[in-house]
């Protein structure tokens, strides 16, 4: 979840008292974060980018400089493109049905009626859940004959045959349909406390003006929830570009990495085939993909779309 | 705004529509947890027949949850613990306090929030080893002791207290960490409470950092518990006790949030958006 | 009542603090027995085991675990479920690299070079010579034995070894006029026996005639039945796009494209269930497996040799107990009492009982439990006797790597997206790529 911090130096504020002041208190109050953060943010970091430099597997048990010798295999390796594409358009494909869908049933389920309540809590709970947990879910949901999903698809005449996951076109879309069904509602609520506080006079006023309901979206109420939907752009984005433990669960990547991502594979890569070198160079290239991702939003998007 | 009586139908009805959707594999997973294992393939949908408890016993017996709902409760606990330390002294530091490398400091908080840690597994992993921590709880929860997100949060929650509470506090002769307790952080205590919640739900549902620094059964929290629970016959055809598992991990999440909700909700809120 | 909550909650996390900094976690098994006071502490064994097929092996192994705690006082040994195959390696290298090694695991026979090239596997050759020796040796299956032999030393002991076994419905087959006891022998007797099995309901199928998981276990089956091998004893190098290799992952593709087996990558958990619900007459998989067919078959069934195309032919497969290297030298003695107890004849014949595995010693098969148990059911045999025509699995280095090209091409002709030819030849290039570091 990101956050939008002010601007550091907005307040001025008062210095530390004189007995704070002689202990260097503010580097007191900070040393424990700034410990953890530099072990387990920075060095890593460098660690990454430094192992990258080397051949590490299991025919090389001393590391050997390499170069960039590891970025080169992985260029070559017709899987890793495979599995950036994946990790891309799942995370397009997640995130922008995710919002739209969300901006829907906020508007929806924000009318005074007796069902809001449930609607609110019915579509939120997934969020909540392990995404394990919602994975086992959904695995059992698509297993082929007796699973939910599959009984369901026969009644619409396809055949009982339809193996879901285990098909190559049909498991990321299948893995994406769980993705929107738990992510939904967590945008969702964003969307009504944003809605909840739009002024209500500029409501009134485009009553007046004799505006229709759609008009009065498409003008006023969806430009009003600009600085909501870039949030949830970026939050649903950089989640969707992390997902990895429903593939654990129900498709280990497969058939034939049709469903794997760029962190599943790094896990594959670092835990199972034991190749430290290039499962660096992968983590140095998701590091600065992340980083790309996080001055964009900040240094650059945030300025663009405030009222 | 009262809508129209067709209006309100229609509203409902959608609503309706929607909520069930939502709700059926929950329902589904319920249903087929109750339901013996003969019965796995009837066309008898929602409600079982025969309801039975023999899935949960089976699953309670194979892998043992009890223990791993211990071990994710004293996992999000003790990260939370230190937590309300580190982002109550930073955050206090940040809002109140001038100092050279303030700004730098400051980005190294941003880079936390930048950089997720699913991006550092391996080199983190390889730390927890060169600290010889694998399979030790603290593996699990050291790399979450600091919180850019929380100390973002507990400074601006800090900077609404009025300055003159300060000076007011500093003439009686309070001590900084009196200052601390009793003014900033009553002040910031929905702060807290949401970000409790926050802090919380999101190490409950982490799966796959634990997954690689622990091996052992005796720290293995729910999440790994569960997944290694399907792995059991190879992505799992014992569908009744894995069911079953799954709704024992899950039913107390939803408890709470049920009984929670107005807390689960703003929480999310207030840590998101300013 | 917010102050008794709030009081509450502080205690909760002061102890969940507490507890998570004690040094070193106290090891607790899944089920223990309490053991009687003792002058001094047991030594304690960390057993890391996998699950690899369906059925409650985990409550065996912790029963079979109590038992030898029970009857040996000054051990306790602590077995962990840590998954399946690939988990179980996992966990246990990165154990053994954080410094915190079990002392035993049971890991897969195929494993062996990428355990050697970790040198993180003890060579049992003096432990064995000091307790049993040759006659030991002698009394396990020379082709089990084998895999876990290299540069003339033994570094592991057969526990759950498998072969795959064609499962098959009688009543089935005599619902459609095939002899229930006389199995299809040969790859066009299957497709012949699934086109009469399957049986249809307009669109949907209500029977499939033969359902086979995706794996590259499986495929090695086939590429054996076909008179083929898939990689060399040195484990350096593989041979996937072999013409005999096409040929026989291309029959398999073609058993969906028939209509007889289910479209798409199928999971072998999966295939098991729709076979015990009746939803396919025949099911390839491993006997490993038996035991819970066993116990949950509503319908006469029985096992057969795999169908030959040229001969007959199966990899076994399974699993092999290790010891780890790195275990100071007391231990490993401990960790052998424990191995030897757990490869018992009684012992090794109650496993496979409960299982499905073969029973991996010959004298296994004369303790009387099985004897009786073998008149009684004498499908538990056919595995057994399969293992004459039986071939090691792949055992490569990059074991993983190597093997993962494999299921990406099984997984590309099976879903329909490559033919078996260009799948193969494709993921050959890549896997000498894989394996040049130990062809230099």
């Amino acid at each position: 979840m990101a956050i939008q911090p002010a601007a550091p130096t907005a307040t001025r504020p008062r210095s530390a008292s004189p007995r704070l002041g002689r202990w260097a208190g503010p580097y007191a109050l900070l040393l424990p974060s700034i410990v953890i953060l530099v072990l387990f943010t920075v060095w890593p970091m460098l660690l990454a980018a430094w192992q990258s430099l080397f051949r590490m597997n299991l025919a090389t048990p001393v590391p050997r400089f390499n170069g960039l010798g590891n970025y080169a295999v992985l260029f070559a390796d017709p899987v890793f493109w495979k599995v950036v594409g994946n990790t891309l358009i799942f995370a397009a494909t997640t995130a922008f049905p995710s919002i739209a869908l969300a901006l829907a049933l906020a508007l929806l389920v924000n009318n005074k009626v007796r069902t809001s309540w449930l609607g609110r809590t019915a579509i939120f709970y997934p969020a909540l859940l392990p995404a394990v947990s919602a994975a086992s879910i959904w695995l059992f949901m698509y297993t082929p004959t007796y699973g939910l999903v599959t009984r369901f698809l026969t009644y619409f005449g396809l055949s009982n045959t339809m193996n879901v996951l285990g098909d190559a076109h049909w498991a990321m879309p299948a893995i994406i349909v769980m993705s929107v069904w738990k992510q939904a509602g967590f945008y969702m609520v964003f969307y009504l406390a944003a809605l909840q506080g739009l002024p209500q006079d500029v409501h009134e006023a485009a009553i007046v003006e004799g505006a229709t309901g759609w008009q009065e979206f498409r003008g006023i109420t969806f430009p009003l929830l600009g600085p909501t939907t870039l949030f949830l752009s970026m939050s649903g984005i950089l989640s969707g570009l992390q997902l990895a433990d429903p593939l654990y669960i129900m498709t280990k990547g497969g058939p034939d990495n049709a469903t794997s991502t760029i962190i599943f594979y790094l896990y594959q890569k670092a835990f199972g085939s034991w190749d430290q070198g290039v499962a660096s160079a992968l983590s140095v290239m998701l590091i600065v993909l992340f980083l790309a991702i996080g001055l964009f939003h900040y240094g650059y998007l945030d300025k663009k779309v405030h009222y | 705004m009262r809508l129209s009586l067709t209006k309100r139908f229609l509203t409902n009805l959608a609503i309706l529509t929607v909520s069930a959707v939502w709700l059926i594999p929950l329902i589904w997973t319920v249903s087929t947890a109750f339901r013996p294992e003969r019965d796995l393939l009837n066309p008898i949908w929602w409600f079982p027949t025969r309801p039975t408890l023999e899935n949960f016993k089976a699953a309670w017996e194979m892998a043992p949850f009890g223990l791993y709902y211990i071990n994710t409760t004293i996992l999000v606990l003790g990260i939370l613990a230190v937590q309300m330390f580190t982002i109550t002294f930073a955050g206090y530091a940040f809002a109140r306090l001038k100092f050279p490398g303030r700004d730098s400091i400051f980005g190294l908080f941003l880079l936390q929030m930048m950089v997720p840690g699913s991006a550092l597994l391996l080199p983190n992993y390889i730390t927890m080893k060169n600290l010889h921590l694998i399979d030790h709880r603290l593996a699990m929860m050291l790399p979450y002791f600091a919180s850019a997100i929380g100390t973002l949060l507990m400074r601006q929650a800090f900077k609404q207290v009025p300055i003159e509470l300060d000076d007011a506090a500093k003439i009686d002769g309070c001590r900084w960490h009196q200052l601390l307790w009793y003014v900033y952080l009553p002040a910031a205590k929905p702060t807290l409470v949401a970000f409790s919640i926050v802090s919380i739900s999101a190490h409950w549902n982490e799966f796959l950092w634990p997954l690689i620094v622990t091996n052992s059964q005796n720290i293995r929290p729910l999440t790994v518990g569960l997944a290694l629970f399907t792995q059991m016959s190879e992505t799992g055809a014992q569908w009744p006790a894995i069911t079953a598992a799954t709704l024992l991990v899950v039913f107390p999440l939803i408890l709470l949030f049920l009984l929670f909700q107005r807390q689960f909700v703003s929480s999310f809120l207030r840590s998101g958006i300013k | 009542m917010k102050r008794t909550a709030s009081l509450l909650l502080a205690i909760l996390v002061i102890v969940s603090l507490l507890t998570a900094c004690s040094k070193k976690p106290d090891p607790q098994p899944a089920t223990t027995q309490p053991t009687e006071t003792k002058p001094a502490a047991p030594v304690e064994l960390q057993f890391f085991y996998p699950v690899g097929v369906t059925g409650p092996l985990a409550q065996i192994i912790g029963n079979m675990v109590d038992e030898f705690n029970k009857a040996h006082p000054a051990i306790k040994v602590t077995a962990t479920y840590a998954g399946g195959y690939g988990d179980t390696l996992t966990k246990t290298i990165t154990s053994i690299k954080g410094g915190t090694p079990p002392d035993l695991a049971v890991l897969g026979a195929s494993e062996l070079y990428t355990l050697l090239d970790m040198d993180a596997v003890l060579a049992l050759d003096d432990l064995i010579a000091k307790d049993g020796g040759q006659k030991f040796l002698d009394d396990f299956y020379p082709g089990l034995l084998k895999s876990g032999k290299s540069g003339g030393k033994l570094y592991s002991l057969p526990f759950q070894r498998s072969t795959q076994l064609l499962y098959y419905n009688k009543d089935a087959f005599k619902e459609v006029g095939l002899n229930p006891e006389q199995a299809p022998k040969t790859w066009t007797e299957l497709s012949d026996a699934a086109k009469k099995l399957t049986k249809k309901d307009g669109a949907n199928v209500v029977r499939w005639g033969v359902e086979i998981p995706t794996n590259s276990f499986i495929f090695q089956g086939f590429a054996l039945q076909n008179g083929a091998q898939i990689f060399t004893e040195d484990g350096k190098k593989v041979f996937y796009d072999r013409p005999d290799n096409v040929e026989a992952l291309q029959f398999w593709a073609d058993l969906a494209k028939a209509g007889v087996q289910p479209p798409g990558a199928i999971g072998s958990s999966n295939a098991t269930t729709d076979f015990l619900a009746g939803k396919a007459a025949m099911l390839y998989t491993s006997t490993g497996s038996l035991g819970s067919v066993r116990d949950k078959a509503t319908f006469n069934w029985g096992v057969a040799f795999m169908p030959a195309k040229k001969q007959f032919g199966t990899p076994t497969g399974g699993a092999n107990v290790y010891v780890i290297k790195s275990i100071p030298k007391e231990r490993q003695q401990t960790a052998w009492t424990f191995v030897k107890w757990l490869l018992e004849p009684e012992r090794v014949a109650k496993w496979s009982i409960e299982t499905g595995y073969i029973a991996t010693r010959k004298s296994a098969y004369d303790v009387q439990a099985m004897k009786d148990y073998t008149a009684k059911l004498p499908q538990a045999l056919v595995a057994r006797d399969q293992l004459q025509y039986a071939s090691a699995e792949m055992t490569v280095h990059n074991g993983a790597a190597v093997t993962a090209l494999l299921d990406e091409a099984i997984q590309a002709v099976v879903t329909g997206k490559k033919t078996s030819a260009d799948a193969l030849k494709e993921v050959q290039t890549r896997a000498n790529q894989a394996l040049a570091d130990w062809n230099k």
